[in-house]
């Protein structure tokens, strides 16, 4: 035990160790991606692109050696100019120096030439172009160690698991929502619950109820009312009431309570609502639904002449529109809603709790 | 001789004697894991030497698959090998074994051998459901169709007790029957997309076709081959749908609840094809909805960077940033856009080009409320938008400086329209709660309680309870103990405080497999499921796994089990609102146990 414990360590910072490493080489040629071209770096720079691909840009910064005159023109403090200082200035949007266009510089008519003449726009398209070009290599290695790294990644996350795994082993109840339960499905697979018990059944697709079973489960309680919501399907034409047949909304539960050959209890008596509400759901929906003795004989609701009210008005909502982007859909009513606030103040004065 | 094999080079396994011994020597290993990770090291010998030492099985067997096939087979099944932590290494093993020249069809000949043994059959089926299961490219391999195929002869003839078999059809030929095809040619079985169908199907009578008619014509084609994402078998279906998928004006193949336009004659597979279609089309219409509608666009968008996570656990995902909407403020904590999992679409000149995930959604930072506009972190699933956004960040990711940093729109403009620049379509904001029970569903073997839930046949007890059950020790129940087989209600009536129905329904809870309790409003159904909960607990070993559809549901029940003293509880699953149980978390629980674990060690220091 206290081996394999080891051996889970060494494995999971031995695959951590390598991510690492991934991670840093890829971030150290991202950085190299992302570097601004310059005359001379990276990999050899602008020098390198222009003389592969555009040697006819490369002329328009070329200085004529000393021969050509025994003359050189310098910058101030007598410096020498350099291809990289054209370049520069190129970089910086200047005009093309005045000496460029004399002889013996001037050996190509730079005046015809796009090059020196491109807007400071064109110019920075220019040189993505080239950064394109020069970093093709390295790009390809680079999604080379993406694709490693994603590999590595899911490893990472399924030894991660582990330690879930160990706390869930422990566990006599687990719970966990739908949604939950799918998430985590790999871990509660391998926790292999013997008994599920799925509360609200009659509100949950059967596929999320088939997706927490495993081949080990022993026992499985289904509670929940098909009467009451069906699951919540997004499209409409699945559901039963569109009459296309597909029927999504019907739940496991609901499903197998239609099916008739399998038997199932329905509970029979309510701890709820005093009996005169409970009497319009007996009408409607459930008439053999029994009243606790505990529901009958409550004192009457304080301030009002019935028990039950049914209020009815005729104010329209007013279309505000939501000052949230998401919501511009949903419809508020004001009047609605004052109504509802002036109404819990009178009970709350009548003393209700 | 293993060590030396795997990590020499120029060591030869010259004969058969060499393979036995070289596979001998996994044995001596004192975990599968440590031979998993010697194996697959990239520096040594490992995969090579496996699939050399495999080259040796013969078709019929003998000493070559008694002491190196089935072995190998043997150890890559074992259970130590699919924990978590090896899972990873153990598939990259398993594709070593497939893709070993020969071997496959050595193991569909050795499944039609004779003289092979029931023992040994059942480990290639094993093998084989475990691997298809794991890769499509696998499934779609003709050999292994055909092994299944055999697979499946031999467990029906002469091979009864050969338990798993069965399973496999339903990864490998998915409208497969044996009762009905067992006849046909071979050949048929193997391209399962043009086996003819063998079900006739019904003309719709009149009150059914009075809606859509037209549609139930298209839903009759079955399916494969409308567009990229389209499979005959649900398994190879991609969870995240593919561009064309949702842009096909094809109908999908959808069942009917009825089962007249089923392609899969076995009820289980259909019932797990059936649910798995219906559940992803439910995602995917609104989503070809939304696709369609445009309502909310947002302009300028473009893949800006890479980006590998601060917090050392984020995956690798890309930058993309859009618009500034200066007009409307967006409220980011409280609006639901982008959430992670959802699924976006990047238009270009009205045609959406892209369908990516969103995998990252933070506010701070430089992500939503970064100035030039909000920022996500997106994947793409297809290969192809992938490679085609990595190479537009190299240009963009330079280029937006200038962008962000130009104070003149027309400048920006004509920059902007040397960058790739997409219109992005939000087109699904739910899909990340769709996509694990789709997965979940692509894999599983085969549906639990099949008698109840596939043939809706009752017949089967909850037989691992003791016959006699004690009830709990509260004032309610008084430790009652009942009989469940000589079941007495009115001795129960009187003891407990449960009511006629109540006591009904836990004695049907209590004796079925799959038990089912309907219950009103007011009736009880929590109290019930708790009650339930806890008997079960009292009375066995079993674990029990509660599912609830909300948060709030959930958060009752496990209240009402902690006080009644359970404290083995564990919630899986983020939202608890309840201050008491969000102490039983797993990620609480996983962050005060290891936290405790380091404390201590430092402390004895």
């Amino acid at each position: 035990m206290i081996f394999s414990f080891c051996l889970l360590k060494h494995s999971f910072s031995s695959v951590d160790a390598e991510l690492h490493k991934l991670r840093e080489g890829i971030e150290r040629q991202a950085k190299i991606m992302a570097q601004p071209l310059t005359w001379d770096s990276p990999f050899g720079g602008a020098k390198i692109i222009l003389s592969d691909e555009h040697p006819s840009f490369l002329e328009q910064l070329h200085i004529a050696s000393e021969d050509s005159g025994g003359f050189q023109v310098v910058k101030k403090k007598n410096q020498q100019w350099k291809e990289s200082d054209l370049w520069d200035l190129w970089r910086k949007g200047r005009k093309c120096p005045q000496f460029l266009q004399k002889p013996p510089y001037n050996k190509h008519k730079l005046d015809s030439f796009e090059f020196w003449k491109m807007n400071q726009v064109e110019r920075d398209l220019l040189v993505s172009k080239l950064r394109k070009e020069l970093l093709w290599e390295t790009r390809r290695e680079l999604l080379d160690d993406v694709g490693r790294y994603e590999e590595l990644f899911k490893e990472k996350k399924l030894i991660l698991q582990e330690k879930y795994s160990k706390i869930l082993k422990d566990a006599k109840v687990v719970g966990a929502t739908t949604t939950g339960a799918a998430q985590y499905r790999e871990l509660l697979a391998e926790k292999a619950a013997g008994v599920i018990i799925v509360e609200e059944a009659g509100e949950v697709f059967e596929s999320h109820v088939l997706s927490t079973l495993t081949p080990r489960s022993k026992h499985c309680i289904l509670i929940g009312d098909h009467l009451q919501l069906p699951p919540k399907a997004e499209s409409y034409k699945l559901t039963c009431s569109s009459k296309m047949g597909y029927n999504i909304d019907i739940s496991l539960f609901e499903r197998l309570i239609l099916s008739k050959t399998l038997p199932s209890i329905m509970l029979a008596v309510q701890h709820r609502m005093r009996p005169e509400i409970s009497e319009i759901i007996r009408m409607q929906t459930y008439p053999s639904l029994k009243d606790h003795s505990s529901v009958l004989n409550r004192p009457n609701v304080r301030g009002v002449t019935h028990n039950i009210l049914f209020l009815n008005h005729h104010v329209k909502e007013d279309g505000k529109q939501s000052f949230d982007f998401d919501h511009q859909k949903t419809k508020s009513n004001g009047y609605e809603a004052s109504l509802v606030v002036e109404l819990a103040r009178f009970f709350l004065l009548q003393g209700c709790k | 001789m293993f060590t030396k094999l795997v990590k020499d080079g120029t060591a030869t396994m010259s004969s058969l004697k060499d393979a036995r011994r070289f596979i001998e020597g996994i044995n001596t290993f004192p975990t599968k894991a440590l031979v998993l990770s010697e194996l697959d090291d990239s520096r040594m010998f490992g995969r090579q030497r496996i699939q050399e030492a495999l080259s040796f099985v013969s078709d019929c067997p003998g000493e070559s698959t008694h002491y190196v096939l089935f072995p190998t087979l043997e150890f890559i099944l074992d259970e130590e090998c699919s924990r978590p932590t090896n899972k990873c290494l153990r598939n990259r093993f398993m594709m070593v074994i497939f893709k070993t020249p020969g071997l496959i069809e050595t193991l569909g000949n050795l499944c039609i051998h004779p003289r092979v043994s029931v023992e040994d059959l059942e480990v290639v089926c094993r093998f084989v459901q475990c691997i298809s299961k794991l890769f499509s490219e696998v499934r779609q391999s003709i050999v292994i169709q055909n092994i299944a195929h055999s697979l499946m002869t031999k467990g029906k003839y002469s091979y009864h007790s050969c338990h798993g078999i069965t399973f496999i059809k339903s990864f490998c030929v998915p409208n497969f029957d044996a009762d009905i095809r067992g006849s046909l040619p071979l050949h048929s079985l193997l391209f399962p997309a043009t086996a003819p169908p063998t079900q006739h199907y019904k003309p719709m009578d009149e009150s059914k076709s009075r809606n859509e008619g037209t549609n139930w014509v298209t839903d009759m084609i079955e399916p494969g081959g409308r567009h990229n994402n389209d499979f005959l078998n649900f398994r190879d279906v991609s969870i995240v749908p593919t561009l064309e998928e949702l842009e096909c004006e094809k109908r999908p193949y959808l069942p009917l609840y009825s089962g007249e336009n089923a392609v899969i004659i076995d009820k289980t597979s259909r019932l797990l094809d059936s649910n798995f279609r219906l559940l992803r089309e439910d995602a995917l219409h609104s989503m070809r909805e939304s696709l369609n509608n445009r309502e909310k666009v947002w302009q300028d968008a473009r893949i800006i960077g890479m980006y590998l996570g601060e917090k050392r656990n984020d995956s690798l995902s890309f930058v993309l940033q859009c618009e500034s909407r200066v007009k409307t403020k967006i409220d980011w904590e409280r609006s639901k856009a982008f959430p992670v999992g959802g699924i976006i679409a990047l238009c270009k000149d009205g045609n959406p080009i892209r369908i990516g995930v969103i995998t990252i959604r933070r506010i701070e930072g430089n992500w939503l409320k970064s100035p030039g506009g909000p920022r996500i972190g997106i994947s793409f699933e297809e290969e192809a938008a992938f490679e085609e956004s990595f190479s537009e960040v190299a240009q963009n990711c330079f280029l937006n400086e200038s962008v962000l940093n130009a104070n003149d729109t027309n400048k920006r403009k004509i920059i902007m329209s040397n960058m790739e620049i997409y219109d992005l379509i939000e087109i699904s904001r739910s899909f990340f709660s769709y996509r694990p029970v789709l997965t979940s569903l692509q894999d599983m073997e085969g549906v639990p309680f099949e008698d109840e839930f596939v043939h809706c046949q009752s017949n089967n007890w909850a037989s691992y309870l003791p016959p006699c059950v004690c009830l709990p020790d509260t004032e309610h129940f008084k430790k009652f103990r009942c009989n469940l087989s000589e079941w007495n209600e009115r001795e129960i009536l009187s003891s407990t405080t449960l009511d006629e129905s109540q006591a009904r329904a836990v004695h049907h809870a209590l004796t079925n497999r799959v038990a089912l309790i309907v219950g009103p409003p007011g009736c009880g159904k929590s109290f019930i499921g708790a009650l339930l909960a806890r008997i079960i607990r009292d009375n066995s070993n079993e674990s029990i796994l509660c599912v609830c559809y909300t948060n709030h549901a959930l958060d009752q029940f496990l209240e009402h089990l902690h006080e009644n003293g359970e404290r083995k509880i564990v919630r899986v699953g983020g939202r608890s609102k309840s201050s008491l149980i969000s102490k039983f978390s797993l990620r609480e629980l996983a962050r005060t146990k290891t936290d405790l674990g380091r404390d201590s060690s430092r402390r004895i220091r």
